[in-house]
């Protein structure tokens, strides 16, 4: 009696054994003949590289306007340098091997406690040589597209223009403009 | 003669504008794309450098659109020193965790799961941004300036197809019918 019932585990058992590895019996159908091959690695490297470089002025003034009234409109950023070449300029270096395209925004309007003056008041305008009020655009603070496919060892020319609200209150207006460059045919 | 030629050229270097001295970051990149496992880490690499006229501290970062995908790990700041080349840029890596992505349709909670990979492979846009030292704080109304080295990048996330897996089911029915035998075995040794 007792023999039948261990039969009877043992045949549980194998049938259990069987629904477990009948999946695995499904996966291993196919085994082919006997081949040679040999492989050989491939591969070419390629490196891009750009580096740019704002001005002394764009790094250690800043772009500045001093003395400002409520009601000024249009007033040349102090590097604007309108008689010649603009101060504020970004370079591409010569240790490039891509052309780049230059962009800008801002970070927040110019700001001075609570109060703040619009970026539709700051204008700017990009040129590879002299950077005009005539063509110039509000900065936003979003990246916009500047000039495009500047090659190594060239720059780029930047001019700002600020007007001030004729209700403006006092106080000194700050923020941050970043310049980015991506290699030419990027999107900003 | 001598101290008049040099008296001269230390006239030239007082006189050359302020706005002739540059500062900013080079990025140099082997990769614009990654194609990787879903739920791992990754690593790319890239390279600083900075052939102007002032050393910086710089760093890697990526843009907002691959912010919300993936989980970028705090990357080092480098010190690049003045008149460095690409040519011997800074290596620095970017390691970013891939969660998942790919939702597999399970029949029991979390189990006999299947994945058929119908949605296609799933891909995010965004760039890799070099950013040197912050600039000097100026004086009086105005702004400061930033500037930034970019490049693409796109992550291509593998979706690994698979059938549904029973081998839980299997599990649990060898499981019951041990038990079951056990009982049967246990009750008629008693008997």
């Amino acid at each position: 009696m007792e023999k039948n019932n261990l039969l009877v585990a043992v045949v549980i058992i194998v049938i259990a054994l069987v629904l477990i590895s009948y999946p695995n019996f499904q996966k291993n159908k196919g085994l082919t003949g006997s081949a040679t091959e040999i492989l050989v690695g491939s591969s070419a490297l390629i490196a891009n590289y750009f580096a740019i470089a704002a001005s002394n002025t764009l790094t250690t003034d800043g772009i500045k306007w001093s003395g400002l009234n409520p009601g000024d409109i249009d007033v040349n950023a102090e590097g604007n340098n309108q008689a010649g070449t603009s101060n504020y300029f970004i370079t591409v270096s010569s240790d490039s091997n891509v052309n780049v395209d230059l962009c800008v925004k801002a970070s927040a309007p110019l700001t001075s406690g609570l109060n703040t003056i619009p970026l539709t008041d700051y204008k700017w305008d990009s040129d590879i040589v002299n950077p005009l009020l005539t063509s110039a655009i509000a900065i936003d603070l979003a990246y916009a597209g500047a000039d495009t496919s500047i090659a190594p060892g060239n720059s780029d020319y930047y001019r700002f223009w600020l007007s001030v609200p004729g209700n403006q209150a006092a106080g000194t207006y700050t923020n941050t403009i970043s310049f980015k460059g991506v290699q030419t045919g990027n999107v900003c | 003669m001598k101290s008049k030629i040099i008296l001269f050229s230390l006239l030239l270097i007082l006189l050359i504008p302020s706005g002739f001295a540059l500062k900013g970051v080079g990025i140099k990149w082997t990769s614009e794309s990654a194609y990787v496992d879903e739920k791992s880490p990754v690593c790319l690499d890239y390279g600083i450098y900075n052939p102007w006229d002032e050393d910086i501290n710089a760093q890697l970062g990526v843009s907002k659109e691959l912010q919300e995908v993936i989980r970028v790990k705090e990357t080092e700041t480098v010190f690049v020193k003045a008149n460095t080349p690409n040519t011997n840029a800074v290596p620095v890596k970017l390691c970013f965790d891939i969660p998942k992505v790919y939702k597999d349709n399970c029949l029991v909670a979390g189990v006999i799961c299947e994945q058929t990979c119908s949605l296609g492979e799933v891909n995010y846009k965004g760039e890799v941004i070099a950013t040197g030292s912050g600039t000097e704080v100026s004086a009086g109304s105005g702004s400061t300036a930033t500037v930034s080295a970019s490049v693409p990048l796109e992550i291509r996330i593998k979706c690994n197809q698979h059938e549904r897996s029973y081998i839980v089911v299997y599990i649990a029915v060898l499981i019951i019918l041990l038990i079951i035998a056990l009982i049967f075995y246990t009750k008629r040794k008693k008997m």
